[in-house]
């Protein structure tokens, strides 16, 4: 369970390294996507340094990473969706920001699983939105590039799988705490599945959004 | 015991019921963005097809209009002036009479190649490889590169579309290697099988990557080339080799 759990840590460093080493041949549809992969690299690191090495505790920077992973999607989304429906983003953000307040400030160790599974139900739900409007535009427009040569797709995909499937865990945390606490670390394998999956699509992404080099 | 068995089936249940979801979505995106974009590919060729078969249409009416009425026309006047200069006794006179009657017989020839280049008129007559033996002969004495033509296409049918697409694009390629490539030698082979006809294309001229050039410089003259291929299903691929290009064009059926 640790060496998965370091192997995750170290994992989410692989996109921004992946970034760096092929840069220099990168479309711009890689841009929207680059403030999370650079979260993700920092969250790696910190994660490594401070929760993994020197054990201080994570809760307040668990609450800063979903801050700013919310933030982050939310770029990614206003970019890829043509930064159209700003008054959407703008409310969306308003009453993210208002929740998370609220939830800082209530927090108690009792109540920090539900106040996760309200952060990420929200982020979820917006990331269902934002997918179907994204699948819809690309429908209108005049491309006849296929979805799966498409970088932004396996981006959308990576958010739908790792938002959708740790769902559910994040819903019953909780209660799964409460009961069964000696098998919590099970139950969040899943989490570290679909983490590992999610930057597998990252790298995916950014592979698929390479300048063709023509021979 | 009982409410972590609840839990469990729930958190197994809820979380395969999300994933399912997704899985669906992304496979009935996938799904019908692939049928969306051949609906459009469709549409593209069939516009593809459409504009070049008018311009065939096109480039035939002026072909036809060239050759009898303007040629005629030019006919007409040279009669005249074959008539007139017999009847002139003034050297001075007779001589301008006789400039102009070789002016009138440069035009005449001018006119007759335009039109023939316009719309080949073997090309629907006699097929493709008469049409190109006939261009590879005003080629050859228009310039002092060396073209061979090889080969047959025996049983395989080419319709009149197809005739015309290969033989411009042949033309495309071969105007190329004559303007850029400064070629020596070119060799066209007809090679056909049952189901597949190849026709390659070797020229010792200077080293010339067409799918870079395509990609970099958006010509309009290889883009045609492009599009004509496009418009009768063929492939055509490059290969260097030794110092020479050699370009082979696939139709299946």
């Amino acid at each position: 369970m640790k060496i998965l759990l370091l192997f995750t840590i170290i994992y989410s460093l692989f996109p921004l390294l992946f970034y760096w080493i092929i840069k220099r041949n990168l479309t711009l549809e890689i841009k929207p996507i680059l403030p999370f992969v650079i979260l993700s690299f920092v969250g790696g690191i910190y994660e490594f340094v401070f929760t993994f090495l020197l054990r201080i505790n994570s809760v307040p920077w668990f609450y800063t990473y979903d801050f700013l992973s919310f933030f982050t999607i939310q770029y990614f989304f206003y970019i890829i969706l043509g930064k159209e429906r700003k008054q959407w983003f703008r409310v969306s953000s308003l009453l993210y920001f208002l929740m998370f307040v609220y939830l800082v400030f209530s927090h108690t160790m009792e109540k920090y699983m539900n106040n996760l599974s309200y952060l990420v139900s929200f982020l979820t739900l917006l990331i269902l939105i934002y997918a179907l409007i994204w699948f819809k535009r690309v429908f209108m427009e005049v491309s006849l590039q296929s979805l799966s040569d498409s970088p932004t797709f396996y981006f959308v995909s990576g958010f739908l799988f790792y938002y959708t499937g740790v769902l559910v865990l994040f819903l019953f945390a909780d209660a799964i705490y409460k009961n069964e606490r000696p098998n919590f670390q099970y139950y969040w394998l899943i989490n570290l599945f679909f983490n590992i999956f999610h930057k597998t699509l990252l790298i995916l992404g950014m592979w698929k959004a390479r300048k063709e080099i023509v021979n | 015991m009982e409410i972590t068995q609840d839990i469990k089936t729930a958190f197994i249940l809820g979380t395969g019921i999300m994933l399912f979801l997704v899985f669906g979505l992304l496979f009935l995106v996938l799904f019908y963005q692939n049928h969306f974009m051949k609906m459009k590919r469709n549409e593209a060729n069939l516009l593809l097809q459409t504009a070049l078969e008018s311009e065939k249409r096109e480039r035939e009416r002026i072909a036809i209009d060239l050759h009898d009425g303007v040629q005629g026309d030019l006919n007409a006047l040279k009669f005249t002036l074959a008539g007139l200069e017999s009847g002139v006794v003034d050297p001075k006179f007779k001589a301008h009479v006789q400039l102009l009657q070789s002016t009138l017989q440069q035009t005449t020839e001018n006119v007759r190649v335009i039109s023939q280049k316009l719309m080949p008129p073997l090309l629907e007559q006699k097929g493709i490889k008469a049409a190109l033996e006939v261009y590879f002969d005003f080629l050859q004495s228009h310039s002092e590169a060396t073209f061979v033509l090889k080969g047959d296409l025996n049983a395989f049918e080419l319709s009149s579309h197809e005739k015309y697409a290969l033989f411009r694009l042949i033309q495309e390629l071969i105007q190329n290697m004559l303007k850029h490539g400064h070629v020596s030698k070119v060799e066209l082979v007809f090679l056909s099988y049952a189901k597949e006809l190849q026709i390659s294309i070797v020229d010792d001229g200077v080293s010339f990557d067409f799918f870079s050039a395509l990609e970099l410089r958006h010509s309009g003259g290889l883009q045609n080339i492009i599009s004509r291929l496009k418009s009768i299903g063929a492939v055509m691929k490059q290969v260097t080799k030794d110092g020479f290009n050699i370009y082979i064009i696939q139709i299946k059926r």
